[in-house]
């Protein structure tokens, strides 16, 4: 259990540090930190150079990141000092390569602007593309597909009910790394239904991401619309169904193992590692699928041949190169600039009503965590 | 269909939707029935206003290329809504217009009758190709 732990929490570290290290390669030709250029500029000399740097920088602050989150380990005991101490370190580890590479990407940022005025590359307008009427593009898989959430939660909300009278009377509720038992609660209808509870919250939480997709402004390029129109076509449609479908695994898995452990039929122990199992494929799985498509689908075709026509520049409208910010734009999602995913418009006053949602709808868990003693 | 606009242009963007779904009807790329894409959904596409996006709807509309089907939104209309003999009356009057203007304006460049017939059929031939 240890063991599979460490490696969850040090690879996780090694794993996210990675994939922010190669982010330069996986995104469109047409930007270099989060820069609109030409796509001709992606084979620069200079802008090489920078990847390069940047993809080493990286990788040592990943190193130290992992070393750091390895040694946090050595804190992993019952005293509540270490507990304290293995977090504190533990969000260190994570900070040094985000808070590291987040900087060196705005130190490179800064150069490619340079570079940019110093080469005169500039937009000829401000020209944007939509693709209409091509029913064959791939496109994210359909919002129906998540009613399978609802067989899944009754499912195992039949199991607590069908095995109520076996529930212990004190619920196991936490374990730590060794898989001892650390928390009880007691057993109250609210306690024993904590699975469906949770099935529900997360639910709720890959139906939202599944949906922002789907929502999002796709990225296509006018100066190959119908080749980029098909490569994100496909990058959202991965993407959609890798959601949908370890959504689908990781809730059902959850609320079951932790079912079956509140009567006993399985130890908590062995939930527990079944679940971090499932959490080690599901980085893997993710981290494998931005590295194989890229964002907006860049690595769908091999690269194209670039031009040095630059048709939109919106530079202006992404803040530190990752917050878009653009009041005339009515897209609500869009795109990452630099990352692979999707980021909000925060322009858009929908974008913070629904981070004030998901703060609200964690907010309600953390009252029936506390509600329930 | 790839449709794209460009704010820095001359043309007003909702003009431009406009001519390039009528393009697309005239060369053959739309047909009827084919389904737009709602306002929300186009105007996000493109990063455009959404009022914007309906003043280009509702000029297709007017002149017969779109319909609106309630829940299924806006369709490329039947030829007869846009073909027909009031249709073509206006469009007939207004391109009188823009080509009296095109041979005025040749004309004060100093190029002669045979020129200005030379470029209207070039464009001809772009549209309707010669068999």
């Amino acid at each position: 259990m240890q063991i599979l732990m460490f490696v969850l929490l040090v690879g996780c570290v090694a794993l996210c540090g990675g994939l922010i290290a190669a982010t330069p390669w996986l995104m469109p030709a047409n930007q270099a930190f989060a820069v609109t250029v030409p796509s001709s500029a992606h084979d620069d000399p200079s802008i090489r150079q920078w990847r390069r740097s940047y993809l080493w920088a990286s990788v040592a602050l990943t190193g130290i990141g992992t070393l750091i989150a390895a040694w946090s380990f050595d804190f992993v005991t019952g005293a509540d000092e270490n507990a304290v101490a293995f977090l504190w370190l533990y969000c260190l580890a994570v900070a040094v390569p985000l808070a590291g590479s987040f900087a060196l990407m705005l130190h490179y940022r800064r150069r490619v602007q340079a570079l940019k005025a110093e080469k005169g590359w500039r937009a000829t307008g401000q020209v944007s593309a939509a693709v209409i009427d091509e029913p064959d593009l791939p496109r994210p898989v359909s919002m129906w597909w998540n009613l399978l959430y609802v067989p899944l939660i009754l499912a195992t909300a039949a199991l607590v009910v069908c095995n109520y009278d076996k529930i212990a009377d004190q619920i196991p509720m936490n374990v730590d790394f060794d898989g001892t038992v650390t928390s009880y609660v007691a057993k109250t209808p609210l306690s024993a239904g904590f699975p469906v509870i949770m099935e529900v919250f997360f639910a709720v939480i890959f139906t939202f991401c599944l949906w922002t997709i789907r929502r999002s402004r796709k990225a296509i390029d006018p100066n190959k619309p119908q080749t980029s129109a098909y490569a994100y076509g496909l990058f959202a449609h991965a993407q959609s169904a890798y959601l949908l479908v370890m959504g689908l695994v990781l809730t059902g898995t959850c609320g079951i193992l932790m079912a079956l452990s509140s009567f006993g039929a399985i130890t908590m122990a062995s939930a527990a590692i079944i679940i971090t199992l499932l959490a080690i494929l599901a980085c893997v799985g993710a981290v494998v699928l931005s590295v194989v498509y890229g964002q907006n689908g860049a690595r769908v075709f091999e690269r194209l041949q670039g031009t040095d026509a630059m048709p939109a520049d919106d530079d202006e409208h992404w803040i530190l190169g990752v917050f878009y910010v653009n009041r005339e734009d009515p897209a609500v999602f869009v795109p990452k600039r630099f990352g692979v995913g999707w980021s909000c418009n925060w322009a858009r006053p929908l974008s913070w009503v629904f981070v004030a949602g998901l703060v609200l709808l964690c907010v309600v868990l953390l009252w029936l965590c506390l509600a329930m003693g | 269909m790839v449709l794209t606009v460009d704010p820095m242009s001359d043309v007003p963007i909702y003009q431009q939707i406009f001519r390039q779904v009528a393009e697309a009807v005239a060369i053959g790329e739309l047909s009827p029935g084919d389904p737009l894409p709602s306002v929300r959904a186009l105007g996000e596409q493109l990063g455009v206003n959404l009022h914007t996006v309906n003043k280009a709807y509702a000029l297709l509309r007017d002149e017969g290329y779109v319909v609106m089907r309630g829940r299924a939104g806006a369709r490329i209309a039947d030829p007869s809504s846009y073909q027909s003999q009031a249709h073509r009356d206006a469009s007939c009057a207004h391109a009188a217009e823009q080509l009296d203007a095109v041979a005025r304006e040749l004309a004060s460049r100093g190029l002669d009758r045979a020129a200005f017939l030379g470029l209207a059929e070039q464009a001809a031939d772009a549209v309707w190709p010669s068999r």
